[in-house]
């Protein structure tokens, strides 16, 4: 008699939290059925596997859309009628931490995660991430844009994951009490404004490899690799850094290389007037600038008389879809996934927390044309260039190589700082 | 020559060896024209031999006589002005010195006296060395002898051979010979004895650069005898292994043919013995080890155990569909391929103590004595076993969550796994010694070399550990006495002060202090203010403390120096207060400077005590992974270097970033070997040199 006057309050307390869950959960998913649907948004698939059931789907998307996820998911159930029970276990994890997180143990990790399209290769050969084939390739292709589909496929033919934000690049945000419309248009006026006012440019072209490369891009250099389909593994590259092209965008990195009015940060910060960053930045942008707060293409470098627009890479974001062992599971999944990155899920996403989408359909709508950072991407899109898959140690190759050149360096200097580039960039190639 | 017997006039040497060497060469072509009997030879080698030898020592003991008169001499000397010390005490008590007189009187004896006592010293040196002469003399003398009743022996042996003598006589004349080397041999180990205390008196009086020195070159002389020293340990061990193998097998078969039928069927059925001799708690639980063990390999272990050669060759298949079936996995296949080596190891060692219980059962019964019961078992588990009962879960535990990852890393260094041969998809083998060769090569195809990398990495880490244990150190003991000092008011708030920065978690204060030093944070923010307001300048620029590779080095050992000197200045702070006072002010009496009293009385204790600690501090902060990842991250990161490495990289952030960033575990646990190596080396270099852990009596 007496034990169970102990443990009623914990029996009481369990029964509780598990109707409060299941509660919730129901209830979010009938008042979110907005999202749901056909008209274009669900693929069909002709395969007429029978895969209705229970299943338990592991999801790693980033924080700021747990919630949001969870209530599409409510929908995708209704959406196919009650065929499916998804549980699914939603983890807060942002996209750096999913692929590295999947790289390091694929069987534990997430069954649909979401990660920037530059670890792509390296999820590929680890198998994290399935192949997309055959009818929902063709719907994926129909109904998202091009780019963003060549984000998500190895050597421009086979695709590997389902777009989910096109936001993933840079441009410039600018106060414009301090910064007019004309003097942000160059690099140099641009430094000028920003010093006259005691103001920094937060701008990583120096110490970061994907800022420093919006250089080297935009005067027309290069550096392609080619990735084996088979065993994914980088076999040759094609790249023309170590060229007078490669000297001009480092004589312009120069410019930034003045610490007193570049800060080295991809963040605002109190004293900056300027700075280059993605689309995540905007609400904290917004809140520090507020009415000054003006979004803009990148601007142009000066070098001997020239100008050279700032190109930058255009980045996109992607959901994976782990390789199943039960093939009921895989097609599950892979439904799952397509309706998380359908247009009335990228639109949904673009109301609740800003983030530009690839569906073709939702790029046109009116709030997106609108939306003042998607707008700076757009203008910037021009100059920007396809991500591409490269080894990461890239990256940090180029950073290293950025950061060398100083105000004071020579051109001599600047061309044996690009020798010792291209002289590493063997090492990049995948050993065996 | 005659340095080797210390003598000073060699003048007098020479003839008596010039006499000895013409003797010999004499007695030399006699034996080659045979003229001269083997015997004969021999004795009057000897006898020559010896005959130069007595008169080296003859030299020797009038030169030392010489020495000691000189010495005693000087000794009257001393004893001399020393006396007016006591003149002088006697006046100052008197009152007819004064104060100042009195002390320069002192002063002025003192001075008198520090040559005097130097020439003492000499002398004494000299003596000792004149001894040492005399020892190797004698030494001689006694090998002259040993070879000469080694040529006896032969000789006798010949002659019996040749039927000159007979047996009996032979026999006689060996066992003389032989005892007379045994006597000869004594007096030899007498003499080196004698050597040696004579090498130890010398040390105590050499100064203290002469010691070093001395311990320096003994050291090196010392290494090609401790090598072949080694090598012959070695090889005795092999053999003594060997053959202890081979009585071990041999002790197996014994038991086998000469123990009755419970025995025999033991060394299948495990635990039959011991059950039929009613032993059959003990029976019981090996028979269940056997059949676990087996259930084991035939159900699971087995299937790995057999494809731990090759570490799988079916590769996983993927689907258009979404869906892969995967192949075998290396991952699974290395692991429980290694669990089941180590399972088989028990189990032969369970097996083996299963026919020992049988022999010893067997013995018993023999000798009617009885047996030990299940309850007498019980009994023993927990009281005159215990130890084995309770160790026996730790032990499972450190062995498998322990010993067992240790080894599966080591061997992970000699296998392919790396990013592109990343289970479970795609399969790794084994690579041989293949990534170790890698440290060997010193270029590759253009670009960062492995092996240049790898050594950069290492002088970094080496230079760092120093700076790091050593700054620490010096600083640590400054701060301590600084604040033990008396006249410091508030010792305790200092302390507490210093203590604060221990209290915080270094994961957080050394993030925040990086923040600090980076081109736009609180340090750079002042210096550039004050370079606009106070000096003017047009363009400040911020000080790359993270940036330039030298500045970001001095920069992380300086930051340091924050961390650290806390901990050394609390382990100081007790030591300090254990130095007795009374040589503090025997040291005031004597004139010492504060600087005299602090090399010679604090340092040598300090180093002393806290030698280990230093040794553990060095090799520790070698691996002070947390102080370089938070602070910089290993950077500035460089071109030329392999796999992403860093300025300030040590190896084992290196190792980190290879094994997270790169996915290269083979390459990690190949420079996690080399990191071990590395510091087993030098710890046990360092270990067996300092000398905390050497006699105390030297010290004091």
């Amino acid at each position: 008699m007496k034990k169970i006057f102990k443990f009623s309050p914990i029996l009481a307390v369990l029964l509780l939290s598990a109707c409060n869950f299941k509660y919730t959960y129901e209830i979010q998913g009938v008042n979110n059925m907005r999202g749901g649907g056909a008209d274009g948004d669900l693929w069909e698939d002709p395969s007429g596997i029978d895969d209705s059931g229970t299943y338990d789907i592991k999801i790693w998307v980033d924080e700021k859309i747990e919630s949001l996820t969870r209530s599409q998911i409510g929908s995708f159930e209704m959406a196919y009628g009650g065929k499916y029970t998804i549980k699914a276990n939603i983890e807060p994890m942002d996209e750096g931490g999913a692929a590295s997180s999947m790289l390091q143990d694929v069987q534990s990790g997430a069954d649909i995660f979401c990660f920037a399209q530059d670890q792509l290769s390296r999820l590929k050969v680890a198998g994290a991430v399935s192949k997309i084939t055959g009818s929902l390739k063709t719907f994926l292709q129909d109904t998202n844009s091009a780019d963003s589909i060549k984000a998500g496929s190895i050597n421009d033919t086979d695709l590997y994951a389902l777009p989910v934000t096109s936001d993933n690049g840079y441009f410039l945000y600018y106060d414009k009490s301090v910064v007019s419309e004309d003097a942000a248009k160059n690099m140099t006026t641009l430094l000028a404004a920003l010093k006259a006012k005691n103001r920094t440019l937060n701008f990583e072209g120096r110490s970061n490899g994907w800022y420093a490369a919006s250089y080297f891009l935009g005067t027309g250099c290069h550096s392609n690799w080619t990735i084996d389909p088979i065993s994914g593994k980088f076999t040759s590259y094609d790249d023309n850094y170590d060229s007078d092209l490669g000297v001009i965008a480092g004589k312009g990195i120069r410019e930034i290389a003045d610490a007193s009015v570049v800060s080295k940060s991809a963040t605002l910060s109190d004293k900056c007037g300027a700075v280059v960053t993605g689309i995540w930045e905007y609400e904290a942008a917004k809140e520090q600038w507020g009415d000054n707060l003006v979004c803009a293409e990148m601007p142009s470098f000066t070098v001997d008389g020239t100008d050279y627009h700032l190109s930058s890479f255009d980045g996109y974001k992607l959901m994976g879809v782990k390789p199943q062992v039960d093939s009921k599971k895989a097609s599950v999944c892979r439904k799952l996934a397509q309706f998380l990155t359908n247009r009335a899920s990228q639109l949904e996403r673009f109301r609740t927390v800003s983030w530009g989408p690839t569906n073709v359909a939702v790029s046109e709508d009116p709030d997106v044309l609108a939306h003042p950072g998607l707008t700076a991407l757009r203008d910037q899109h021009k100059y920007a260039t396809q991500q591409g898959q490269c080894p990461g140690a890239w990256f940090v190759a180029l950073q290293a190589t950025a950061t060398a050149i100083e105000t004071g360096t020579s051109e001599e200097e600047i061309r044996n700082i690009l020798h010792t580039y291209s002289a590493g960039l063997d090492a990049l190639k995948s050993e065996d | 020559m005659s340095n080797k017997y210390r003598i000073d006039n060699v003048a007098k040497v020479e003839p008596l060896f010039n006499k000895r060497d013409e003797e010999l060469a004499a007695l030399k072509e006699k034996r080659a024209s045979s003229s001269l009997k083997a015997e004969e030879y021999v004795t009057s080698v000897e006898a020559v031999k010896c005959e130069a030898l007595d008169g080296v020592i003859e030299l020797l003991k009038t030169e030392k006589h010489e020495l000691a008169l000189a010495k005693k001499d000087l000794e009257a000397k001393v004893k001399e002005i020393e006396a007016r010390y006591d003149v002088a005490d006697k006046a100052h008590e008197e009152g007819s010195m004064d104060q100042k007189a009195y002390e320069a009187e002192y002063k002025t004896i003192r001075n008198e006296l520090i040559p005097l006592h130097k020439e003492l010293l000499d002398y004494r040196k000299d003596l000792l060395k004149k001894d040492q002469g005399i020892i190797f003399a004698k030494k001689d003398k006694l090998e002259a002898s040993i070879k000469k009743i080694e040529g006896l022996l032969k000789a006798n042996k010949a002659n019996c051979k040749a039927k000159e003598i007979e047996k009996e006589e032979f026999l006689a004349r060996k066992e003389a010979l032989e005892a007379e080397l045994k006597e000869l041999e004594k007096a030899k180990a007498e003499v080196k004895r004698e050597a040696v205390a004579n090498e130890q008196a010398q040390f105590l009086l050499m100064s203290k650069g002469q010691k070093f020195g001395y311990k320096f070159v003994r050291f090196f002389e010392s290494i090609p005898e401790k090598v072949g020293g080694l090598g012959k340990k070695i090889a005795k061990g092999l053999k003594k292994l060997v053959i202890n193998i081979g009585l071990f097998f041999k002790g197996l078969w014994d038991t086998f043919i000469h123990g009755d039928w419970k025995t025999k069927i033991s060394y299948f059925i495990m635990g039959f013995g011991s059950i039929a001799r009613g032993q059959w708690l003990r029976g019981i639980l090996f028979l269940l080890f056997e059949v676990v063990f087996i259930l084991y390999i035939v159900l699971f272990g087995g299937h790995y155990l057999g494809r731990l050669y090759i570490l799988g060759t079916v590769e996983s298949v993927t689907g258009d569909d979404g869906t892969v079936v995967y192949g075998e996995n290396s991952f699974n296949i290395l692991l429980y391929g290694v669990l089941t080596i180590f399972f088989i190891i028990a189990f032969a060692y369970t097996w083996y103590v299963n026919v020992k219980q049988n022999r010893i059962a067997e013995q018993i019964i023999k000798d009617e004595r009885k047996l030990a019961t299940a309850k007498d078992d019980l009994r023993a588990m927990v009281d005159k076993n215990f130890h084995t009962t309770l160790l026996a879960l730790p032990t499972l535990g450190i062995i498998i969550f322990t010993v067992l990852p240790i080894f599966f890393m080591i061997l992970v260094a000699f296998t392919t796994y790396d990013a592109n041969h990343n289970p479970p998809l795609n399969l790794f083998g084994w690579a041989g010694f293949d990534n170790f060769a890698q440290l060997f090569k010193w270029t590759n195809s253009g670009g960062a070399s492995f092996s240049m990398t790898f050594g950069q990495i290492l002088l970094w880490t080496l230079v760092w550990a120093f700076f790091a244990t050593f700054t620490n150190y010096f600083l640590g003991m400054l701060v301590a006495m600084l604040i033990n000092k008396k006249g410091i008011k508030l010792k305790k708030l200092w302390r507490t002060i210093l203590v604060f920065s221990i209290a915080i978690p270094q994961f957080i204060s050394i993030l925040y202090v990086s923040k600090m030093f980076a081109s736009d944070g609180i340090i750079n923010n002042a210096h550039m203010w004050i370079q606009r307001t106070i000096f003017k300048a047009a363009d400040p620029q911020p000080i790359p403390f993270w940036d330039n590779q030298w500045l970001a080095r001095i920069t992380v050992i300086i930051i340091n120096i924050w961390i650290g000197v806390p901990y050394l200045m609390l382990i100081v702070t007790g030591i300090l207060m254990n130095i007795p006072a009374d040589l503090y002010e025997s040291a005031n009496i004597d004139g010492a400077s504060p600087w005299q009293q602090y090399s010679k009385i604090t340092l040598p204790y300090m180093l002393f005590i806290t030698g280990p600690y230093l040794l553990t501090s060095f090799t520790g902060n070698m691996n002070n992974f947390n102080v370089i990842y938070l602070l910089t991250g290993g950077g500035p990161k460089d071109i030329n270097m392999f796999g992403n490495a860093g300025k300030t990289d040590l190896l084992i952030t290196w190792l980190f970033s290879l094994a997270i960033n790169d996915s290269n575990y083979k390459l990690a646990a190949v420079i996690g070997i080399m990191v071990f190596i590395v510091v087993a080396v030098v710890s046990l270099v360092v270990y067996n040199i300092i000398p905390s852990t050497k006699n105390e009596e030297e010290f004091q």
